[in-house]
């Protein structure tokens, strides 16, 4: 038996088989490194250095405020507080790395805040917002809380507590001495990021993707569905993320574009490589013969932000009534969807683990 | 019908060197040894055995309890010493059934970590504990006398046990995604590109072609290029080369290693015995040999219940990797008959399932969040496999019976990803899973894909 005759046939049909449909074939090459070097220099550092200046912003100004009071001071503050948060919703999602040394999502972001606590914090004015028992009385939420106080007759007189003064002092140093510790860790850690390229669970790329994920459902389960009761079966108006400012349609708004962001990617570097997760996804679903699954993604985000924007009032309102409920229920299903999406479709076409724990596979 | 017996009585009864088979043991025991310290390195006993606050059964071991984090590390000490006491040959017969006990235990704790390889390990450890492996080069022998030959019934068994590993996750390749659609290797080869120089090449169809064509050609006919003596060696070089490229590419951890060391034992005798006589020098090993007609002559009552055994196993074997055959149904969808029949990397599913849990009582509904109840990889492996969901569903309800609420229905909201598919929708949302028994068929509430 002639068995090169064998291989040459088993060669050729190999080849036959492969380049039949090979005219769909993508036009922009994938390179991992590339994509993390553009996240790293024009999404992630930029956005971290945003919110470090946002921090050290509204830090500043607090003090001019206490060492010499006005009510256009009172009201910038709140302004410049709401700034920072909103940065802070384009941040959430790289929680690995330097974020993940000190928690910060929880640090600063953990909500609904303990009312209570807070108020027991202040009038004992002894309190260690290290530990982690105090996370629910401190972090931008607490912050919220303080600067959006329910019944005052004056600014001014509202400003002249000492011991709640003290402590929002605090809370604000606190929130900016972690967003600190994060921002000066970044450039170090930019040089591990870029450089661990390959796709086990604990690559650069696997840890930003599961990340992402991570916080989007963390997003879909606190923003929308505590709050709605979908795991309690009451509505709970106080878990919104905002309610004290009734800043929560607002915040997960930005929240959504920043996830849009994430998939778009920041500028495009390249036109001959996927430098973004969606031309990456596209190079790499070249073989569907549907519809671009980053299209749908994009798709399902702005559907999202649409229906918030069509909301009418305030979220924490609506979930106290059936028809509003109704609407944010439809919402919660919206940004259901899109989990399976993210962490079913993209991650398993970008071949990437859909969890940080290491196992042997097959 | 004379011949074919004697063809048997030849092939399972010849005398042969005991050397293949003490090499055999002491790199499997060696192999062993390192993957458990590796294991626990990983600190994979507490993440996976201790941590977990629920575990998913195996059919017909639901009873196999966790034994706590004492009995689990115990358990992983006896793996140690049993694994270190086979490759040294001490106390072999208790040493083997001792390793194969525990490992058994340890693997039916949690359904979760079913890999084919761990499954191989079992067969091969049972396989063991009937061996006279223990007779050459070991401490056992030292003080009870070394074996001259021994029948070649076992060097025929672990000789066809690698060959229905082989020849099975060839012809399980076999398949149309597989063979047409180079499935799922064009999905898993371009995330390799970030190697170097190879890089470009994993993002090109044409490279997953040839390895999903390549990997079926070599599992269908490996074994038997081991076989033939001229083809012997360029076929051993394929083996290193297809397992290593394996271990480079996939997260498969000592599996390659397992499979480069041990097809040794489709080497001509003749190797093994020079690298055991070499050893023996080398350590200063020294015993006298026990007459051969004491070792090995079988009485023929023994021989037929051995031959009636070898026969069961055989078949079994053979059996079991098909009964895939006894179901309908798209096997990669609903995975009846999936496991123990050598399927290895064979699809890329993934799922998300969330489940609501609705009080009949007060008509309040529940969502639950998955990993309050279970780790990333119970999750992971939950969401794609069917007798695991029921399982879960099981969880759920007994939780809230906790609770105070008794009596629930469960729904599921559940996506499937297979292969380059897009996510579709897994089980049929409007039926309540408590009322589901695995024994039902699945088309009942698993949708087709």
């Amino acid at each position: 038996m002639n068995y090169k005759f064998i291989i040459i046939a088993i060669l050729s049909a190999v080849m036959f088989i492969s380049c039949s449909d090979d005219t769909s074939k993508p036009n922009e090459e994938i390179d991992k490194k590339f994509l993390l070097v553009n996240y790293a220099d024009n999404l992630i550092i930029p956005a971290y250095s945003e919110l470090y200046e946002q921090s050290k912003v509204l830090k500043d100004r607090f003090e001019e405020l206490r060492n010499n009071y006005s009510d256009s001071l009172s009201s910038l503050i709140r302004v410049e507080f709401s700034d920072l948060r909103i940065t802070w919703g384009r941040c959430s999602m790289f929680g690995f790395g330097p974020a993940n040394d000190i928690q910060l999502r929880q640090a600063i972001n953990t909500f609904p805040t303990d009312t209570s606590l807070i108020e027991e914090n202040i009038e004992s004015a002894s309190y260690s917002l290290a530990t982690s028992a105090n996370f629910k009385a401190k972090g931008l939420p607490a912050i919220e809380y303080l600067l959006h106080p329910s019944e005052i007759t004056s600014w001014q007189e509202y400003y002249d507590n000492e011991k709640m003064l003290n402590y929002l002092s605090d809370l604000i140093d606190d929130v900016h001495s972690n967003i600190s510790y994060v921002y000066n860790k970044w450039p170090d850690y930019r040089e591990k990021f870029v450089k661990n390229t390959g796709n086990d669970a604990g690559s650069s790329l696997s840890i930003m993707i599961n990340d992402f994920v991570f916080d989007y459902e963390i997003a879909k389960r606190a923003k929308i569905g505590i709050p709605l009761g979908i795991y309690t079966s009451e509505p709970l108006p106080y878990n919104f993320e905002a309610p004290y400012s009734n800043l929560s349609k607002h915040l997960l708004i930005s929240n959504l574009r920043a996830y849009k962001a994430f998939i778009t990617g920041p500028r495009q570097n390249d036109s001959k490589k996927a430098d973004n997760i969606k031309e990456y996804l596209d190079a790499l679903s070249a073989i569907r013969d549907d519809s671009q699954l980053s299209t749908k993604i994009v798709e399902e985000i702005d559907e999202s932000i649409d229906m918030i924007q069509k909301f009418d009032g305030s979220m924490k309102d609506m979930v106290q009534n059936p028809s509003g409920k109704s609407e944010i229920g439809a919402l919660y299903k919206n940004m259901q969807e899109m989990v399976v999406l993210i962490k079913t479709d993209m991650t398993s076409a970008m071949g990437i683990l859909i969890s940080y724990q290491d196992n042997d596979g097959d | 019908m004379m011949e074919i017996k004697q063809k048997i009585n030849n092939l399972l009864f010849k005398k042969v060197n005991p050397e293949p088979l003490a090499f055999f043991r002491i790199v499997f025991g060696i192999l062993m040894l390192f993957s458990i310290i590796r294991f626990i390195a990983k600190g994979w006993v507490t993440e996976f055995y201790i941590e977990p606050q629920y575990f998913f059964k195996y059919p017909y071991f639901h009873w196999v309890q966790n034994p706590g984090e004492f009995g689990m590390y115990a358990l992983f000490a006896i793996l140690l010493l049993s694994s270190l006491f086979v490759t040294i040959g001490y106390k072999y017969r208790m040493s083997i059934i001792a390793f194969f006990l525990s490992f058994m235990y340890v693997e039916l704790i949690d359904i979760t970590y079913y890999l084919n390889h761990y499954y191989f390990v079992s067969l091969t450890a049972f396989l063991l504990i009937f061996m006279p492996a223990g007779n050459c080069f070991s401490v056992d022998a030292i003080k009870k006398g070394e074996a001259k030959e021994i029948a070649n019934w076992p060097i025929f068994l672990i000789k066809f046990l690698v060959a229905i590993v082989y020849i099975f996750a060839g012809v399980a390749k076999l398949n149309y995604e597989w063979m047409v659609e180079a499935m799922p290797l064009a999905i898993w080869l371009p995330a390799h590109n970030h190697l170097p120089i190879v890089g470009k090449l994993m993002t090109m169809k044409t490279t997953a072609y040839l390895f999903s064509w390549f990997g079926a050609v070599y599992d269908l006919f490996i074994v038997f290029f081991l076989i033939y003596p001229k083809t012997r060696k360029i076929a051993y070089v394929f083996v290193i080369i297809f397992h290593l490229s394996t271990w480079l590419l996939f997260n498969i951890g000592v599996f390659p290693f397992v499979m480069i060391a041990l097809t040794t034992i489709y080497f001509d005798s003749s190797f093994q015995t020079k690298v055991i006589d070499k050893l023996k020098t080398i350590t200063n090993y020294n015993t006298k040999y026990i007459e051969s007609k004491n070792t090995h002559s079988y009485k023929s009552n023994k021989k037929l219940i051995l031959l009636a055994s070898i026969l069961i196993f055989t078949l079994s074997q053979i059996a079991i990797p098909l009964r895939f055959l006894l179901y309908d149904g798209k096997l990669f969808w609903y995975e009846e008959g999936y496991r123990f029949s050598w399927r290895v990397m064979l699809m890329e599913k993934s799922g998300t399932a969330f489940f609501t849990v609705v009080d009949k009582a007060s008509g309040n509904s529940y969502e639950v969040v998955n990993s309050d109840y279970l780790t990333a990889n119970q999750e992971k492996q939950m969401e794609t496999q069917p007798d695991l969901i029921l399982q879960f569903v099981d969880i759920i309800e007994n939780d809230f019976e906790k609770k105070g609420i008794a009596d629930v229905a469960v729904y599921a909201d559940s996506y499937v990803k297979l292969n380059d598919n897009y996510s579709k929708r897994y089980i049929n949302q409007n039926i309540d899973l408590t009322k589901i028994k695995y024994s039902v068929d699945l088309n009942k509430w698993i949708l087709p894909y």
